[in-house]
């Protein structure tokens, strides 16, 4: 730690030694701020107290004892206790109280710091906030938390979904998860950076904006994460910044005294397009992570890296859903809280949680199992444990827990078999020598068998698994696509080996026979991204997978540039990836940019005086001697054409493509992209466009 | 520190002065930490004039002054993604644009000690020298850094021990 720590003051030290350029000076701001001026004031919604801020305040009224509400508690939870030491054992057990929780707390804190990256006395004097620091005055905004419909009086015709549309590209199907876009058959839902989402009517080519939500989530900050339709139910998920104010001064509101970073849940009732209402605010105290619908349950991952126990609804968890580690060497928790969407239940109301004190990387959610995956540095090697939960109706259970050598590269590296056999591909990553290696688990997440030492050198890109085989694509030069035959759990077996230039990012089922494959094609000998590359393998022989079909798509020539690069943001969010081999489709966005060194950034404030309030950050335009391609593609595939675009679509405003989506409804295509969305006729051999709103 | 406020607030008001103030707390830092994650000194250079324009431009929606340090090197931050986009792929090694003409021309003296470790720095990948310049430069800490790359702090923690390993392992060849 020390040595970490000297480390970075040299760091600081060294480079703080450069010079800072005399343009940059202070006394220079003015020539740099020649014909600039502010833009004109952010407006925000303040919290009002508006009907559905008052449903909320009722909702947090009932609290979350999910447990009293059964006999003999105390029996309860000392075999509740007991189902953890059993479930995990005893690498987490129960706490008995919150004063066990907070010593393990403090024991942690004294005895090492969490990460030398939580030292920065020394290095920066930060700007800390006196207590009496005033909270600049917000514009007055008249009325608060608003649902806003637009004001045409459309008549609501009511299409019947006729299930003709496409879905978001889901790690596990049947498990929903949230995204920036969502389409249910008759309707395009978004959200934008501003904190607003919109309900659009899609009929064909005809768009219409139903409505625009804009809500504060009752926050000082907050900023949408993620979006879910359940029905007539819109699920957003908000990470917020909520200031609280000091009591005693209550008549002066603006007195600041602490903050709290939040997640929120606002459900709203959308049974009314063009009237949405907010019927149930749900917060726990943390950042989002992630999330999952499943059974009619919302199921919410925050951490929380604070030194108290994180709260949920503003009450801490019953001391036995809060789960220590053994050998606790961080305080930052994992905290899992289900959330009823109706079934009975009032909308808002937690069902179960559970605050674990384990440092997680990410979390898998298959029908038997929730497995939170957890880095484990402590030994030379790192190791990754994987913890299962079973779930039901919103209740979590202990279920056990087990142990890989190495990282999981991928979400897709992860995968729940139809059994609940549960199987892991992993690279053990090491200064020379990097290996895979496939794991498998029984439902208690006993070990059952392993198949280790593959692609010595070399680290996982992709991996997929369709029912007992898992197809793995590692990278160094080449491509090797290994097929791993899983039918025995307890002895998986290496069949199949396809070595091909480039790699796969991405793999998908296409058909019975046939995977698709998503990456780059690179050059052998420098490693150099040379194009976006699409391969159709042919897997019906899984012991001799062939590649049918592969198309590169360079969208520049190399030559003519210094400096190239090609990316496509769904290779590392598969929600942006829009895949339906049912209607033969592929859609994906793409930031290509080509640039030679001469090329400059420049400012361009011939308008700066009147610009859009809301207008984003990314708009620098570019110097001319430089290209950039970002847009949205649509691929078709056939075994004789091979891969052939069906649309190009460029981005809408002149920024990055990474959040554009694309999506159909019957025989129409949708791009959408921030708050625009364009319709476009599929029929043809390239989609051509019919409709547009923005 | 309190005074600020008043900065901002005459800052919000079209004072360039008043920003140049705010400004002069935190140019240094902001510099070396473009420094530490872009590669070149003019790049470095054009990142903290892109990113004055753009908090100056948009000063009205820094909404509590203390929070100035934090929400200009967001600004930053972003500005020195945007530039690194164009790294992509690009054939000349970054220890050679760093140190070439423009060294001679400026007559600077460049110590080994400062050559190996931006050497060392550069063998990281972008997210772990964010990490690590974010931390040393602009004072965040894990949760922080967590919350500005959208990543948990336990992956900022591994990342960044990771990067110092890969520091240690690249000072001592």
């Amino acid at each position: 730690m020390n040595e970490e720590y000297e480390a970075l003051q040299k760091i600081r030290a060294e480079i703080s030694k450069e010079e800072v350029p005399e343009a940059l000076r202070p006394e220079n701001v003015e020539n740099m701020l020649v014909g600039v001026t502010p833009k004109k004031k952010w407006y925000r919604r303040w919290q009002t107290y508006t009907l559905a801020a008052a449903a909320a305040v009722a909702i947090i009224s009932v609290p979350t004892f999910m447990w009293l509400n059964k006999p003999g508690n105390n029996i309860n939870q000392t075999a509740q206790q007991k189902d953890v030491d059993n479930a995990f054992d005893g690498v987490l057990y129960a706490a008995s109280d919150y004063d066990e929780v907070r010593d393990a707390i403090k024991e942690v804190k004294q005895a090492q710091a969490p990460s030398v990256l939580d030292y920065f006395d020394g290095f920066v004097t930060r700007n800390y906030v006196d207590g009496d620091m005033k909270v600049y005055e917000e514009e007055a905004a008249t009325d608060g938390a608003t649902v806003g419909a637009t004001n045409e009086a459309a008549s609501e015709d009511s299409n019947a979904a006729t299930g003709d549309y496409s879905a978001t590209n889901l790690r596990e199907v049947g498990i929903d998860e949230g995204d920036i876009v969502k389409t249910d058959g008759d309707y395009i839902y978004s959200f934008n950076n501003e904190c607003e989402a919109r309900i659009v009517k899609a009929d064909g080519s005809k768009l219409e904006l139903k409505a625009v939500i804009n809500d504060d989530f009752d926050s000082t900050d907050a900023k949408i994460n993620d979006m879910y339709i359940v029905g007539d139910k819109m699920v957003l998920v908000a990470d917020c910044f909520d200031l609280d104010y000091d009591n005693e001064r209550s008549d002066e509101r603006d007195y600041y005294v602490i903050n709290a970073d939040m997640t929120k849940v606002a459900v709203f009732d959308i049974s009314d397009r063009k009237d949405p209402e907010r019927i149930a605010l749900a917060d726990v105290e943390g950042n989002y992570d992630t999330s999952r619908i499943a059974d009619g349950y919302f199921y919410l991952f925050t951490w929380y890296g604070g030194d108290d126990i994180p709260r949920v609804y503003d009450e801490y968890p019953e001391a036995s859903d809060i789960l220590l580690a053994r050998k606790m060497d961080s305080y930052t928790t994992f905290t899992m809280t289900s959330i009823s969407l109706g079934d009975g239940k009032e909308v808002g109301e937690v069902i179960d949680d559970k605050v674990i004190y384990m440092d997680s990387s990410d979390v898998y959610v298959a029908s038997d199992g929730i497995y939170i995956q957890g880095l484990d540095y402590s030994n030379s090697r790192n190791y990754t444990n994987i913890l299962k939960f079973a779930y039901n109706k919103g209740h979590f259970s202990p279920k056990g827990i087990g142990s890989v050598p190495g990282n999981l590269e991928s979400s897709f590296s992860i995968d729940e078999a139809s059994d609940g056999t549960l199987r892991v591909a992993t690279t053990v990553w090491g200064s020379d020598d990097w290996v895979s290696g496939v794991y498998t688990f029984d439902e208690e997440m006993n070990s059952l068998g392993s198949l280790s030492g593959l692609a010595r050198g070399e680290d996982i890109k992709a991996a997929r698994y369709i029912d007992d085989m898992l197809y793995l694509v590692t990278y160094e030069n080449t491509d090797p696509v290994f097929s791993i035959d899983l039918s025995d759990a307890k002895e998986p077996k290496l069949i199949g080996e396809l070595k091909i230039p480039g790699f796969s990012d991405y793999l998908h089922p296409w058909d019975d026979t046939h995977l698709l494959g998503i990456g780059y094609e690179t050059d052998p000998d420098t490693s150099a991204v040379k194009g976006v590359k699409l391969t159709m393998f042919d897997i019906s022989d899984p012991e001799n997978v062939k590649e049918e079909k592969t198309t590169v798509i360079t969208f520049f020539e190399d030559s003519q540039y210094d400096s190239v690069s090609r990316e496509v943001p769904g290779l590392t969010n598969y929600k942006a990836m829009l895949i339906d081999p049912g209607k033969n489709l592929v859609g994906f966005a793409v930031n290509a940019y080509a640039t030679n060194y001469t090329d400059y950034y420049t400012y361009d404030d011939a308008e700066s005086t009147d610009v859009s309030e809301e207008e984003v950050i990314d708009d620098y335009p570019m110097e001319n001697d430089s290209a950039q391609k970002n847009a949205y593609y649509v691929f078709s595939y056939s075994k004789d054409k091979g891969f052939e675009m069906r649309l190009e679509q460029d981005v809408a405003s002149d920024s990055y493509a990474n959040n554009m989506r694309g999506l159909y409804i019957s025989d129409t295509f949708y791009v959408v992209d921030g708050d625009s969305v364009k319709a476009y006729d599929m029929k043809g051999e390239t989609y051509s466009e019919s409709g547009k709103l923005e | 520190m309190n005074d600020y406020e008043s900065y901002v607030k005459l800052a919000k008001k079209g004072d360039k002065q008043a920003f140049a103030t705010l400004y002069s707390l935190v140019y240094e830092d902001m510099y070396h930490y473009a420094l530490a994650v872009l590669r070149t000194r003019e790049d470095a250079q054009d990142a903290v004039s892109m990113t004055v324009i753009e908090a100056y431009r948009s000063i009205n929606r820094l909404r509590s002054a203390d929070k100035f340090r934090g929400w200009i090197f967001t600004i930053l931050k972003n500005v020195t993604r945007r530039i690194m986009k164009k790294y992509y792929n690009a054939p000349v090694s970054m220890e050679q644009e760093l140190y070439t003409m423009e060294d001679a021309s400026q007559s600077m003296e460049v110590s080994d000690e400062r050559m190996m470790l931006l050497d060392a720095l550069r063998t990281l990948d972008d997210d772990e020298r964010q990490i690590i310049a974010m931390h040393v430069f602009a004072g965040y800490n894990s949760n922080e850094i967590g919350q500005e790359m959208g990543m948990n702090p336990a992956t900022v923690r591994s990342k960044g021990s990771r990067a110092l390993a890969k520091i240690k392992e690249r000072y001592h060849e």
